[in-house]
């Protein structure tokens, strides 16, 4: 409601103090919570000054603002190299499907204000194997046929949190390492073998009010894997 | 008065009932409270009440097939003639695995349509198709053993973007602006795009293949070809597009088609993309799932 002064004013009348403080204090009370859209100038004049500035947490590399959240982390090269192992998630494979684990440091915790739209973008680049460990009970995949997977999750690592859809999986490097010198992967890692860059976007969107967690985790049937690179950014749209 | 910034009051004024009532009645102008009234950093979100203004639609649609483990995934045959014919993306069960919009979604001169995809997809592979058509280089010897032919591990099969913006019956598929249908032809026979038209085409490798034992100076003495296919992998794609009027999109999609291979016309000529037929009765292209991504942004 537009402000009405509640006391006017006349000549010749005494001027009474609880009058003047009765319209101050009617225009606190509008000033605070009684402006109307009529009351403001109809043509654009909010400027980005007016604009409460973001917010940036350098520890999480986000800013939060008026808008929503913006940023993201990444490796920054070798410095925070990461790694996915199949002595982490279960035997790699049949009943320990559900055994994903978080990529150390890839995820964010977000505490939303306003309903939102949220894109997480990952990429990873990935050393898989050498992994020629024979097949046994319980990790039944030949040494040709083992995977790391990589996946963005939401909140939880079950199926509520993280769809195999999203899922993105680097072929290991099967031939084990050289027994002689030179030492190393016995063949190489390219494109089609160990090796792999692996981008995805996940789309999601939460209520206001809530916190969540979202980023990378993995599960794989290859004894271990390197996380050379990565990285990921968020995008939270409140308006 | 169009704002409020009446002088405030100062020793020597009068005080009377007209100043007074002026003073209060500046707050109950109509339309006076502009930039002038406004501190710095004084809008926050309570003051901003539109939703779905900066970000108006978001959409996720799945594709192809969920299978983690790859059990019993889609297969889809290269193509052995030419100009090839695509295939949409399924689930296995014939079922075309498509975005649709409810009663179309509609983008103005304002937004930018962003699309993101993701799938899962490896080669299958039988007889040597790296070695036939486009797929292999000749090296010449220069010791005495003669040439060598190698692949150039370039096959690959090209994924890409399709929409409907003609109506709801998702009867008339077309290329998105910037990517073209890989049916042009370029030169010597093959069909393909140029690269300047494969701004929605996601690029699946197939194999590589490397030597090994080559000896200094001679190709081809003591060679041993060494070859993988490409198991499975994730591949991702990514398209924006602003328009340049309001239109409404009913349908989007991904197709493929294999096997691809660089190709320039002549010498000095454009880089392109085209449909090498000769390796098709050993190439199938397996998929399971992936996501499609469907997003609109406000950007002015």
């Amino acid at each position: 409601m537009a402000y009405s002064k509640p006391n006017t004013f006349a000549d010749g009348t005494t001027l009474l103090a609880t009058e003047v403080q009765g319209n101050v204090d009617a225009l606190r009370v509008y000033l605070h919570d009684g402006i109307v859209q009529a009351d403001l100038l109809a043509s654009q004049w909010v400027d980005t000054r007016h604009v409460q500035p973001p917010r940036y947490d350098a520890i999480t590399g986000l800013q939060h603002g008026v808008t929503g959240y913006q940023g993201g982390q990444s490796s920054g090269a070798l410095v925070q190299l990461q790694f996915s192992t199949s002595y982490l998630t279960g035997a790699g494979f049949g009943t320990s499907l559900a055994a994903w684990r978080r990529v150390p440091t890839t995820s964010f915790d977000l505490d939303l204000r306003r309903d939102a739209k949220c894109l997480l973008h990952w990429a990873v680049e990935v050393e898989s194997g050498p992994d020629d460990v024979p097949a046994v009970t319980g990790r039944t995949p030949a040494v040709g046929d083992r995977y790391a997977y990589f996946a963005p999750y939401v909140a939880t690592l079950d199926a509520a949190g993280r769809n195999v859809l999203d899922a993105q999986e680097v072929k290991n490097n099967p031939d084990g390492f050289n027994s002689t010198a030179p030492l190393g992967a016995d063949r190489p890692y390219t494109p089609a073998n160990g090796y792999g860059r692996r981008t995805g976007v996940l789309a999601f969107e939460r209520s206001a009010g809530t916190r969540t967690t979202c980023g990378l985790c993995t599960w794989t049937q290859i004894d271990r894997s390197a996380v050379v690179n990565w990285s990921v950014a968020l995008e939270v749209w409140y308006l | 008065m169009s704002r409020i910034n009446r002088a405030r009051i100062v020793d020597g004024d009068d005080v009377t009932a007209a100043s007074l009532n002026d003073r209060f009645d500046d707050f109950s102008q109509a339309g006076a409270l502009d930039q002038f009234n406004t501190r710095d950093g004084a809008v926050d979100l309570p003051q901003l009440a539109k939703t779905g203004f900066q970000a108006p639609f978001m959409q996720v649609d799945d594709l192809g097939k969920s299978d983690l483990l790859h059990a019993a995934p889609v297969s889809d045959s290269a193509k052995g003639t030419t100009p090839g014919s695509f295939s949409v993306l399924q689930d296995g069960a014939a079922n075309p695995t498509i975005a649709t919009y409810t009663g179309g979604l509609s983008i103005t001169t304002n937004d930018v349509l962003r699309v993101y995809w993701s799938l899962s997809v490896a080669a299958e592979l039988s007889g040597t198709p790296w070695a036939l058509g486009l797929q292999y280089n000749t090296i010449t010897g220069t010791g005495g053993g003669g040439n060598l032919d190698v692949s150039t591990s370039a096959g690959c099969f090209a994924a890409w973007l399709q929409w409907d913006v003609t109506d709801a019956t998702l009867t008339n598929w077309t290329e998105v602006p910037g990517q073209g249908d890989f049916q042009t032809l370029i030169g010597g026979g093959y069909y393909g795009n140029t690269l300047q038209n494969c701004g929605a085409t996601t690029i699946i490798p197939l194999w590589s293949v490397w030597m090994r034992n080559v000896r200094n100076g001679d190709s081809s003495s003591g060679a041993r070809e060494e070859t993988r296919d490409a198991g499975w992998r994730g591949v991702s794609g990514s398209w924006h597009y602003v328009s340049g009027f309001t239109r409404t999109i009913y349908g989007l999609r991904v197709v493929i088609l294999g096997v691809m291979h660089p190709y320039r016309a002549t010498t000095g000529g454009t880089n392109a993309l085209v449909h090498d037929i000769a390796p098709a009765g050993g190439v199938s292209l397996q998929y399971t799932g992936g996501r499609l991504v469907t997003m609109v942004n406000r950007i002015k």
